[in-house]
C-alpha cells in the first residue's frame, strides 16, 4: 500500500515536471514563429 | 525611542549566523573532493584553509553565543542578511587564495555575484581555473539560488519557530508545506530532481558534441547549476556561446525558465494542480512581458539585418532575452555585441526584461512577475473605478496558487518594493555614468547587477573602478534579499549605536 502510494506520488512529480517543460517549449515555439514572422515582414 | 539591543539579542543573532557559516564550510567539502579527484593539490589546500576558517568562525560563534532564546522577526531578518555578508567574506577565500582574483575585493565581488545568482565575474583567466574552484563557483550559485539559509534550514536545523523568520528574511515568503523546514526540504527535492534530469540532458548533449565523458558530465552539471539557479556562471569565459549547439541552447532555455518559476508553482504542478501554470499570475505576467520584449528585439534586429536568417535571429534574440528575463545571465553573443550589434532598442529591450525579472520565491531576481501582475491589476481596478458609478463596489482578485483579493495594503507593499528596485537601478546607473560610461550602457550593467542577472555589455571587468565594484556588490545583495532584511540589519546596527 505504502509502496503504491509512493509510486503514485513519484509519477505525479514526473508528470508535473514534464508538464512544466512542455509549457516552456510551447513558449519557445512561439518565439521561433515570431522570428519567422519578423523575417517575412522585413526581408 | 530606539531600544538598544540586549546581550540576549546579540547572542541569538551570533548563534544562528554561526550555524549558517558552518553550513557554508561543510558545502566546501564537495569542491575539496573534486580538487582531490583531479589531483589539484594547491586548490585542495586552499579549500582546507577555507573550510577551517568557516568551521572555526561558525563553531566559535555558536560556542560563544550560547542561548536558548528563540528568534523574533528582527533577529531573523538581521541573521539572514548578516549571514550573507559573513558567508561572502569567508566563502571568497578559495577565490582569493587561487591567485585568479586581482584583489580581495574582486574575490568578494565574484562570491557575492555567485550567492545572489547574478553571474557577473572578475576572475581572471577563467578558462584555466582549477576544476575544484569551478565546482565551488557553480555550487555556491546553486546553493545561493535556493538560499544559503534554506541550505542551513534543510540540513542543520531541527525545527524551530524562528526558522520561518530566517526563511522570510532571505526573500522567500511562501510555505509549500505547513512546516518551514519541510518547505525547505521540498525546495531541495524540486531542485535536486531538476539537477539530475538537467545534468543528464546536458551531459548527453556534451557527449554528442564530442566532449570526453568526464568533461561532458562536469560541464553539464555546472551549466545546469548556472541555468537553474539563474546564476549565469559557466566554466568558460565565452559562457554558453562556447558550445555552439542548438540542443544545448534549447535545454538551457527550458532550465532557465523552469529555474525562474516560483517554488510554490513547481510544488503545485508536482502535486497534481497542472492547471496552475496557465492560471498563475506570475506565469501570465512572464508570458506577456517575455513576448513583448522578444517581439521588440526580434523586429528591431530583423529590421537592422543583424542576423542572416530567422533561425539565427531566434537563437540569438530569444536566448539573450530569456536569459535576461529569467535573470540568468547566460549569453551566446559577445558582451560588446549588445552595444555594437543590438543597438539602443535591443539594449533597452534586454534592460526591461532584466528589470522585471523572474518569479517571487524562485532562484531569480528583479522586480518579479507577481509585482508586475499586481500593479497591472491595481491599474485596471482604478480604471474600472473611474468609469463606474460612484456607488459601485469594484473589487479585483488575482490567482497565485489560490485566488487572492487585491487590497490597498497589498498594493502599497508591492509598490514600495517596486520603487525600491527602481531607485536601486537608478542609483547604480548614476554611479556608472559618474565613472564615465554612457547612460544606456551604465543602465544595462546596473540593472543587470541589481536584478541579479549577470548579462554584461563589457563594463564589468577587473579594471572597473573600485567604487563601481562596491556599488554592484551592494546592489546584488540588496536586490537578492529584497531590501527588507538588509534594512533590518541596518536598523539593528543603528540601534546598537544610538539606542537607549
Amino acid at each position: 500500500m505504502a509502496n503504491g502510494e509512493n509510486r503514485k506520488r513519484v509519477a505525479g512529480y514526473a508528470l508535473g515536471m514534464v508538464h512544466e517543460a512542455a509549457w516552456i517549449l510551447g513558449m519557445t515555439a512561439l518565439a521561433l514563429s515570431m522570428a519567422f514572422l519578423a523575417e517575412a515582414i522585413w526581408r | 525611542m530606539i531600544v538598544r539591543p540586549r546581550l540576549d539579542d546579540h547572542l541569538v543573532i551570533g548563534k544562528y549566523t554561526g550555524k549558517v557559516i558552518v553550513g557554508v564550510g561543510l558545502l566546501m567539502i564537495i569542491p575539496l573532493a573534486v580538487s582531490l579527484g583531479f589531483s589539484e593539490w594547491d586548490t585542495a589546500v586552499d579549500f582546507v584553509i577555507s573550510i577551517a576558517a568557516c568551521l572555526i568562525f561558525g563553531s566559535g560563534t555558536q560556542l560563544f553565543c550560547r542561548t536558548e532564546k528563540d528568534m523574533n522577526w528582527s533577529h531573523g531578518l538581521a541573521v539572514a542578511s548578516g549571514a550573507w555578508v559573513w558567508a561572502t567574506a569567508l566563502g571568497c577565500l578559495p577565490h582569493y587564495l587561487s591567485g585568479h582574483a586581482g584583489s580581495y575585493l574582486d574575490a568578494l565581488f565574484d562570491v557575492m555575484s555567485g550567492y545572489t545568482t547574478t553571474g557577473l565575474y572578475l576572475l581572471q583567466d577563467l578558462d584555466h581555473i582549477a576544476n575544484g574552484l569551478n565546482m565551488w563557483r557553480h555550487l555556491l550559485t546553486y546553493a545561493g539560488g535556493q538560499g544559503i539559509v534554506v541550505v542551513a534550514l534543510t540540513f542543520l536545523f531541527k525545527g524551530t519557530s524562528g526558522a520561518y523568520k530566517l526563511y522570510v528574511g532571505e526573500g522567500k515568503d511562501e510555505r509549500l508545506l505547513p512546516n518551514v523546514v519541510q518547505t525547505a526540504r521540498a525546495i531541495w527535492l524540486v531542485s535536486l530532481t531538476w539537477l539530475g534530469v538537467g545534468t543528464l540532458a546536458l551531459t548527453a548533449t556534451g557527449l554528442y558534441l564530442g566532449q570526453s565523458p568526464v568533461r561532458a558530465f562536469f560541464h553539464g552539471m555546472w551549466v545546469f547549476m548556472g541555468a537553474w539557479s539563474t546564476g549565469g556562471f559557466a566554466p568558460q569565459s565565452f559562457n554558453t556561446f562556447w558550445f555552439h549547439s542548438l540542443t544545448y541552447e534549447v535545454v538551457c532555455i527550458v532550465v532557465m525558465i523552469a529555474g525562474s518559476f516560483n517554488f510554490a508553482l513547481h510544488w503545485a504542478m508536482w502535486t497534481g494542480d497542472r492547471k496552475e501554470i496557465r492560471k498563475n499570475i506570475e506565469t501570465i505576467s512572464m508570458f506577456v512581458t517575455l513576448t513583448l520584449t522578444t517581439l521588440i528585439a526580434t523586429f528591431w534586429l530583423a529590421k537592422a539585418n543583424v542576423y542572416p536568417d530567422a533561425m539565427s535571429l531566434f537563437r540569438k534574440v530569444f536566448y539573450q532575452i530569456v536569459s535576461g528575463h529569467t535573470t540568468t545571465g547566460f549569453s551566446t553573443i559577445y558582451a560588446r555585441a549588445f552595444v555594437t550589434q543590438w543597438g539602443p532598442v535591443g539594449l533597452v529591450a534586454a534592460t526591461i526584461a532584466m528589470a522585471i525579472g523572474a518569479s517571487a520565491c524562485s532562484t531569480g531576481g528583479g522586480i518579479k512577475g507577481i509585482r508586475m501582475g499586481i500593479i497591472s491589476k491595481a491599474v485596471l481596478q482604478d480604471i474600472r473605478r473611474m468609469i463606474s458609478p460612484e456607488s459601485a463596489l469594484i473589487s479585483q482578485k488575482y490567482h497565485h496558487i489560490r485566488n487572492v483579493w487585491l487590497d490597498d495594503g497589498l498594493v502599497r507593499t508591492t509598490l514600495t518594493i517596486t520603487v525600491a528596485y527602481v531607485t536601486l537601478y537608478g542609483v547604480a546607473t548614476v554611479v556608472g555614468v559618474l565613472c564615465g560610461f554612457p547612460l544606456d550602457q551604465a543602465a544595462f550593467e546596473a540593472v543587470s547587477a541589481a536584478s541579479n542577472t549577470g548579462l554584461s555589455c563589457g563594463i564589468t571587468t577587473p579594471a572597473m573602478p573600485a567604487v563601481m565594484k562596491v556599488t554592484y556588490i551592494l546592489a546584488m545583495w540588496l536586490g537578492r534579499l529584497e531590501f527588507m532584511s538588509v534594512f533590518a540589519l541596518g536598523g539593528y546596527l543603528w540601534s546598537v549605536v544610538r539606542g537607549r
